[in-house]
């Protein structure tokens, strides 16, 4: 198989080879990843200095309005950044890049189940993405009625005007029928094809949480393409599914409707998101603890656990949508309840950690960094998910903070921890580990500033859409805030170039990292740079769980591979 | 030479594989046929079709039925090795769908003449996506059957047939659901 000769395109472009797949949905996450921060610099510095020229850029991107970012261009950016960092930089990169890349290796298989199909998802991905990029080239611009979408915002009858928000109804359709390919590879791949030995509770805990994550986007990612679908059928040929009142020619149609659907699927998106960074963080807390990860299966069942239960919990985004307050109390309970597995494999997380010898390593940090910002994410959820305090909190700044804690910094930082720890696998080459702490540092220390002060702020009651903070007098006494969020926003920005720099910089030096350079347990580190189309010699046996760390019954080292057998 | 665990030519990949994109579709026409019912409490009407749409609706149904009876024929004529008789039913049975398309395009023709349109009620609405997303599937149930028609002659084992067969069924029940969902 891997003894014929492959031209450049079987190779790089139309590959196979889960591996290859996973550094094309790499790049698309990471290019993705810096177009939608700099719509979020963009946004911030309407915030910080409304209405002011942009520098540097503003006079060439809208000479029309004097370099400033006019009311309809500022929608749009929202939009766009909601929709680009949610489904075209988050998930290409935690779900295509690293569910790709490490599903089979650390399950001993030799690709994915069915890598056509494999395939066929990357480039779906891609066609989505042009589709998206393509409403720029429109006169009347992108999508523009927020990442939510609610109609009739979305439909021509009552908001948007243009195709810009039809394109962006079609890209996420595509967006979705590609991620439902990666999940039926994902889950078949898990089920069948772990190397014998390898219970599911021997799985490294990152493959729990890409596997739960497929489950989660194999049940839900159709249910928001059925709401799309209907969308795109106000959109384009005249239905009227989400159309009321005075909008609705004949019948009433219900756009709460719309809002059921889409937070049927949205709510477990979150967790779609975020179980493959618990997953990943859990492994490596052990792995540079040097111990085995404090109670793997309470983590593992916790996560489970989790994942059932937020199925039953997307009323928590409806509160002020005049729900019966018996199902909005329902949904305060179920919502409430997710806090007590999320507990346990908190807890678990610093029990790893306890009295283990730790190595401050950049994935290390990175990880430490998810428990914190994770754990004030965690906690403000607790406030959102109160009727009561919600109704004071919703659709403002302080949600925006909150679903960046537990969104952007716990899964930015997760996914940076999983570059710099597998990068070695990946491009057979460290990243530098002074430019990672650097890198971890400035964003730590800005991304904390931007989202706990955004919290601050919606406290003060800044709502979370609005264009022009210097038009309310009540907003007044936030005007300096706010300018210091935009500046800590831009330096936050700048620490990301420095990782851009490593990056590129890694991948082109010469000195190769050693094998196994962190001395971890799992399969993917048993085999040569580069690691061959089929990744394995010969079908791996497993004997061990995942986070053999030093067994007091080894003495000449502080681990014990997943596939190896004690010799004393 | 590297070992492939497991090619994707194994049969309980290709089940599996199959399982979860059932469950997928059922999820998708889950939200319709949701969406159906609130759109209908919402409004606090009902669908009332004219009886030749009943009818129409009643033979595809019917039609599609005979279709998942053939395929069990073929599958039959398979086992026993005569596969001149199983390309037989298995070609009736790819008949059996494209007639259920034509009649479902027949059928929404009549409604249309009939003055219940496209966009003429949400309900009616809700009919014209939930057939047409059933009958897109149903597409690529016929596309499926062809392939197995297309390499009948290579197979050396029935999981192929099996795994065509289970979809196919499963595309006939859907449609039966759907079908009574509108109806009642
Ligand atoms: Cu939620």
């Amino acid at each position: 198989m891997s003894g014929h000769q492959k031209s450049f395109w079987t190779k790089y472009i139309f590959s196979t080879d889960h591996k290859m797949i996973a550094k094309q949905f790499l790049w698309l996450g990471m290019f993705f990843l810096f177009f939608g921060g700099a719509l979020a610099m963009l946004i911030r510095w309407q915030l910080g200095y409304p209405e002011q020229p942009v520098p540097l850029i503003g006079n060439w991107m809208w000479p029309g309005d004097g370099g400033i970012i006019n009311p309809d261009i500022y929608n749009q950016m929202f939009t766009m950044h909601g929709t680009i960092m949610i489904f075209w930089a988050i998930t290409p990169l935690l779900i295509g890049a690293f569910g790709n890349f490490i599903i089979p290796l650390q399950i001993g298989a030799g690709d994915m189940a069915f890598p056509k199909l494999n395939l066929f998802s990357f480039w779906t991905m891609f066609l989505a993405s042009l589709i998206l990029l393509s409403s720029y080239l429109l006169p009347t611009g992108t999508a523009a009625g927020g990442w939510t979408s609610y109609p009739p915002l979305s439909s021509p009858a009552g908001g948007i005007p243009g195709l810009g928000q039809t394109i962006w109804t079609v890209a996420l359709i595509f967006m979705g029928v590609s991620s439902m390919m990666g999940a039926i590879n994902y889950i078949t791949t898990v089920v069948r094809m772990r190397a014998p030995g390898m219970d599911y509770f021997k799985m490294p805990l990152s493959v729990w949480g890409l596997f739960l994550t497929s489950i989660l986007n194999a049940v839900f990612v159709p249910v928001i393409a059925a709401g799309l679908v209907m969308l795109l059928l106000d959109q384009t040929i005249g239905t009227e599914f989400f159309l009321a009142g005075r909008l609705a020619s004949g019948d009433p149609g219900d756009p709460l409707l719309f809002q059921h659907v889409f937070w049927i699927f949205g709510h477990p998106e979150v967790y779609i998101l975020i179980l493959p960074v618990w997953g990943i963080i859990s492994d490596l807390l052990s792995v540079f603890s040097r111990k085995p990860a404090f109670g793997y299966r309470v983590t593992a069942i916790a996560m489970c656990t989790v994942t059932a239960l937020s199925t039953l919990v997307w009323g928590h985004h409806m509160y002020t949508t005049g729900m019966s307050p018996l199902l909005g109390k329902s949904f305060m309970f179920l919502t409430l309840l997710i806090s007590i597995p999320s507990a346990m494999f908190f807890l678990n997380w610093l029990g790893t950690m306890w009295k283990g010898s730790i190595h401050f390593t950049s994935p290390m940090l990175f990880s430490i960094g998810v428990i914190w910002v994770f754990g004030l994410g965690g906690l403000t959820g607790l406030y959102n998910a109160t009727i009561t305090a919600d109704i004071y909190l919703h659709d403002t700044m302080f949600v925006v903070g909150h679903f960046h804690y537990t969104l952007a910094a716990s899964v930015m930082f997760g996914s940076f921890a999983a570059i710099y720890f597998w990068f070695p696998r990946m491009f057979g080459r460290k990243l530098d580990s002074r430019l990672g702490k650097i890198h971890f540092w400035g964003t730590f220390i800005s991304i904390n500033f931007v989202f706990f002060n955004m919290m601050v702020l919606g406290y003060a009651g800044h709502h979370r859409r609005i264009y022009n903070p210097s038009e309310y007098s009540f907003l007044e006494p936030l005007t300096g805030l706010n300018e210091w969020i935009s500046i800590f926003s831009f330096l936050l920005g700048v620490f990301q170039v420095v990782f851009l720099i490593n990056m590129v910089w890694s991948m082109f030096k010469k000195e190769r990292s050693p094998q196994n350079p962190w001395k971890a347990t799992t399969l993917e580190w048993t085999m040569d740079y580069p690691i061959p189309h089929g990744n394995f010699e010969e079908t791996p046996l497993v004997h061990n769980g995942p986070h053999e760390y030093s067994r007091p019954d080894i003495k000449d080292r502080d681990w014990l591979g997943q596939n190896e057998r004690i010799t004393v | 030479m590297p070992v492939f665990i497991l090619q994707n030519k194994d049969k309980d990949l290709s089940i599996i594989g199959l399982v979860i994109t059932m469950a997928s579709i059922v999820m998708l026409f889950g939200t319709l046929i949701s969406s159906f019912y609130v759109l209908k409490i919402r409004m606090m009407g009902q669908l009332t079709l004219p009886n030749i749409i009943i009818q129409l609706g009643i033979a595809n149904t019917v039609i599609l039925l005979i279709s998942s009876i053939t395929f069990i024929f073929s599958e039959n004529m398979f086992r026993k090795n005569k596969l001149n008789n199983y390309s037989f039913w298995l070609l009736m049975t790819i008949f059996g769908g494209i007639f259920f398309l034509i009649g479902q395009m027949y059928l929404w023709n009549k409604m249309t003449q009939l003055g219940i349109g496209i966009t003429k009620g949400q309900l009616s609405d809700m009919f014209y996506l939930m057939s047409g997303a059933h009958g897109l599937h149903i597409i690529a149930g016929i596309v499926a059957l062809i392939w197995l028609q297309s390499t009948s002659k290579k197979l050396t084992t029935n999981h192929r047939v099996n795994l065509v067969g289970i979809f196919w069924h499963f595309l006939g029940f859907l449609w039966f659901v759907l079908f009574a969902v509108i109806l009642f």
